[in-house]
């Protein structure tokens, strides 16, 4: 290709990055802003004001991103084992009901989630799973399973049965097989399977909004009323809080699994 | 039958307790429980997925007016009827068509143009692809605040605009917020999705241009024409199936029209949303009949993505076919 | 065309594939290049075809250096070793695709493509999709795909690797019908020694990112230049010893010879080596049946010998024979 073209290729993406961090680097600041009002360009004054608030006792702030961690962190184990345990039948078996799995495994996505949410309400209500945090969790866990099931499905394709017969034939049991084999092979799979269902989970509004019915506090929900006040500052500590705790999420995650592929057990293709 | 005779007829079959044996235990016979492991595997997702369908069609039917608890039992299309017939209905749903169609489009436009770049600039690895990662992580709540603090009229890129002598005031900065053109909900969408898309097409595009796309440059064709002739065509079913994707997220998705549109018209979602938590549960049924247009529309998109995948079927095995 | 590569070294990723490496193509000509598996033979075709940058040397095309010119627009095209064929075109639009992006029209290009077609015994198949095809007409496909480019040099990537034998043979005799018949200089990849010696004009044999001879596949085979070349044509029973004024002096056989003075290795390839019936101090160890030969292996004077007789020899493992060597078959071998 031309230098010119290729040059002009290298600006598009310098630009397009530059739109994804820069909103990023704004709230950052904006979450440490003072006062920053109308014209100025950067804060006139930095202060520790929006991250007092939301770190203050009578906010909640902290107790419910806590508590909201931990409920994104049990829907995206949930997610991941059953979209695992999906994902093999999937790929190595043969099933009548097979296709209808297949498909029914991409509504969700493709079905409005306020559709399902709405729809849904009534029968969870009759089923006593409204206004409490398993409702919450179950509804999460149909939203994540199309995602944690495609990576699966995908990673299991890839890793194939060969190297479970092969450790079959030369006399492993199946428990051996799972945990020296198979986990470790599927291990990065995993991973990035439970950080999307995490993300997808603890942004959930809407859906927890109306199934938890406002007893189920999470971070996202306490987040928005902040959102459409006029008070950039604080909206924007929010915003910086639940980014740094999805970053720190997402490293744990890592290292979990790196500390199970490391265990002494190799895996022997890439 | 004497004694000596029964005895003799048992002796007859010398293994008979090892026969009786082997029959006893077919039952636990390992050949059955394999059968069973792939629907022991799935049960989970099943029963989750009978919910899903149920919820669906339970919604389904209430659009229809059969609310057994409200003693609503006859079907009807009146309040389908009614919302052809409301302005504001109307023009909510047209908002949401409105807003829907232009930022997937577009999304799925740039998307594939910044997946392009990427490939051929040889950036469909590494750091970049990080960058590029980073708005999965980030709530569209989120998202909006971004919106706000730099489109709104006193925002960031106004007092660019100010400080540059462009405008003169806050109130020269066009308004993309809560108005009816759904510019900054749009703005908000692309930021969320054009990533998506070139995430989801970029590992098909990476590979095809390695392989199908050296192979025509050998043959002679420059780099863009390579592009257009053999890599954009084989990358369409990916890019497709991704359009797909946002697009129907993008029509049922609550959180962006709820913080950033206008309070008329409203977004669908958020429409049905109002008439559902309506004091007077008589309303619940328009709820729902707002509702079933989503999906309806939805589920033409589910026939196209099914039809979709069909097609693709055939056209991966021409690939698998040079290997 | 004409090809020099004059000291060309290619890293990938750091590591070094080619080193210093030297080559020269004559108009015309179809050379073999050889190699076990990982020496660098498909880097050194993508070098040549541009798809690959080296990081030292010069690429010499007709006299005029090509280093720097486009990979779209060097002449050398590269039939790969996993065919590329496109998927979204039929078997006519993929021999039809060079054409097209040279600006023909539709058809004209489509008759062009139709008549490669037919020269590589492919007529009837122009509507057919790649998938729908078998890999034996894929193969050919991918050849006309190659000429309907007009290539000046034409560069084959382990073409016949994936057939099965049958297939293999009527393939190698497409390439040779062709070369025949177009004079296209082409460079055929392959770790095959047979096909190798049976099809080039010259052989260059590469180990470890280095040609360690490049020849005619009579002086290759008869006259190898190191004793990985003679092993790499399957070696055989190795001599050390020295040559005196003509004549090569060893523990086990001294025979007169043409070559200068100097230590050789004395190559006897098991055909060169009949077993007789006086001074039978080899013992056999081993007999196998290759069906037009028999392997025998015997041990004597401290080493072991491997040897090839037509039919079964009159013998059992333990016996006892005597070793003729027959120098006219002796491969001299510098050390």
């Amino acid at each position: 290709m031309t230098k010119t073209g290729y040059t002009f290729l290298k600006i598009v993406i310098k630009l397009f990055a530059f739109s994804i961090l820069f909103p990023v680097a704004i709230v950052a600041i904006w979450s440490f802003a003072g006062r920053w009002s109308w014209p100025q360009l950067l804060p006139e004054t930095f202060s520790l004001r929006g991250m007092a608030e939301l770190f203050s006792s009578y906010s909640g702030a902290m107790q419910t991103l806590g508590s909201s961690v931990l409920l994104s962190i049990m829907v995206a184990i949930l997610a991941v084992v059953i979209g695992a345990m999906t994902a093999r039948a999937l790929v190595f078996y043969n099933f009548t009901g097979k296709q209808a799995v297949e498909f029914s495994a991409v509504l969700p996505i493709i079905i409005p989630g306020t559709v399902f949410a709405m729809g849904i309400h009534v029968p969870l209500i009759r089923l006593g799973l409204a206004d409490n945090i398993y409702g919450v969790i179950l509804v999460h866990l149909i939203c994540t399973l199309p995602y944690t099931i495609k990576i699966m499905t995908d990673i299991t394709k890839a890793f194939g049965s060969k190297l479970e017969e092969q450790a079959a034939i030369l006399g492993a049991s199946p428990w051996q097989i799972a945990a020296d084999i198979t986990l470790p092979s599927l291990l990065p799979g995993l991973v990035s399977s439970g950080c999307m269902a995490y993300i997808i989970s603890f942004s959930q509004y809407f859906l927890t909004l109306l199934i938890g019915g406002g007893h189920v506090k999470t971070f996202t929900l306490l987040m928005v009323p902040y959102l459409q006040s006029g008070d950039r500052t604080v909206a924007s500590a929010y915003s910086f809080v639940f980014i740094i705790a999805t970053l720190l999420v997402f490293i744990v995650f890592d290292a979990a699994g790196r500390k199970f592929s490391h265990d002494g057990h190799g895996y022997l293709f890439t | 039958m004497s004694a000596d005779q029964q005895t003799a007829k048992i002796k007859l079959h010398p293994g008979w307790l090892e026969q009786i044996k082997r029959i006893s235990h077919k039952g636990f016979c390992p050949l059955n429980r394999a059968k069973a492991v792939p629907y022991l595997l799935i049960l989970p997702f099943a029963i989750l997925s009978l919910l899903f369908i149920y919820g669906i069609g339970n919604g389904f039917l209430q659009s229809f007016g059969i609310i057994p608890s409200l003693d609503l039992n006859t079907p009807t299309l009146k309040y389908y009827i009614e919302i052809f017939s409301r302005p504001e209905l109307l023009s909510s749903i047209w908002i949401s068509l409105y807003i829907t169609l232009v930022s997937s489009v577009t999304a799925a436009v740039l998307g594939v143009l910044i997946c392009a770049a990427l490939v051929l600039t040889g950036h469909d690895r590494g750091r970049m692809m990080g960058v590029v990662k980073i708005p999965i992580a980030i709530p569209h709540t989120v998202v909006a605040l971004f919106v706000i603090c730099i489109f709104a009229q006193s925002g960031l890129l106004a007092r660019v605009l100010y400080s540059l002598g462009l405008i003169s005031s806050q109130s020269s900065f066009p308004s993309l917020l809560y108005t009816g053109n759904g510019a900054g909900i749009i703005l908000a969408y692309l930021w969320k999705e054009v990533p998506f898309i070139a995430f989801f097409v970029i590992s098909v595009m990476a590979n095809i241009s390695s392989t199908l796309g050296e192979a025509a440059e050998n043959l002679g064709a420059g780099k863009w024409r390579t592009f257009i002739e053999v890599t954009l065509p084989l990358c369409m079913p990916a890019i497709k199936n991704a359009f797909l994707i946002v697009f129907a997220y993008t029509l049922g998705a609550y959180e962006l029209p709820y913080l950033l549109g206008a309070t008329a018209p409203r977004a669908l979602p958020v429409q049905a949303f109002i008439e559902y938590t309506h004091p007077d549960l008589q309303h619940r049924p328009y709820a729902m009949a707002l509702n079933g247009i989503m999906f309806f529309i939805s589920f033409i998109i589910v026939l196209l993505y099914y039809r979709l995948v069909q097609r693709d079927k055939s056209m991966m095995n021409g690939m698998n076919a040079n290997d | 065309m004409q090809l020099q590569m004059q000291n060309i070294s290619v890293s990938i990723n750091h590591k070094p594939i080619l080193d210093s490496l030297d080559l020269d193509v004559r108009e015309g000509e179809l050379i073999s290049l050889l190699g076990p598996s990982g020496c660098g033979k498909s880097t050194l075709l993508k070098s040549i075809a541009g798809l690959l940058s080296p990081q030292a040397g010069d690429i010499i095309m007709d006299d005029m250096t090509a280093n720097d010119w486009p990979a779209n627009n060097r002449g050398a095209v590269i039939v790969f070793q996993d065919l590329r064929l496109f998927p979204n075109m039929s078997v006519l639009d993929n021999v039809a695709f060079p054409l097209k992006i040279r600006g023909m029209d539709k058809d004209t290009r489509r008759s062009k493509a139709a008549k490669l077609l037919e020269s590589v015994q492919l007529s009837g198949l122009e509507k057919r999709k790649i998938n729908e095809i078998s890999g034996g007409q894929q193969q050919r496909v991918a050849l006309a795909r190659a000429l309907a480019a007009s290539p000046e040099l034409l560069l084959l990537d382990e073409p016949f690797a994936s057939l099965d034998d049958n297939l293999r043979q009527d393939m190698q005799q497409l390439v040779l019908d062709l070369h025949r018949e177009y004079g296209i200089t082409t460079i055929l990849v392959t770790h095959d020694q047979q096909e190798a010696l049976m099809m080039s004009n010259r052989i260059a044999l590469m180990m470890d990112g280095r040609i360690v001879q490049f020849d005619t596949p009579q002086n290759i085979y008869n006259a190898p230049a190191c004793k990985a070349v003679a092993d790499y044509f399957g070696g055989g029973n190795y001599i050390n010893g020295e040559v005196r004024t003509n004549v090569f002096h060893s523990d086990i056989v001294d025979f007169p010879t043409a070559v200068p003075d100097g230590r050789y290795l004395a190559l006897f390839r098991p055909p060169a080596l009949r077993p007789v019936k006086q001074d039978e101090c080899y013992r056999v160890i081993d007999m196998k049946y290759l069906g037009e030969k028999w392997e025998l292996n015997v041990e004597g004077n401290r080493r072991l010998f491997s040897l090839s007789v037509a039919a079964r020899p009159g013998l059992e493992i333990g016996g006892r024979i005597g070793l003729d060597f027959d120098i006219n078959q002796a491969v001299m071998i510098p050390q």
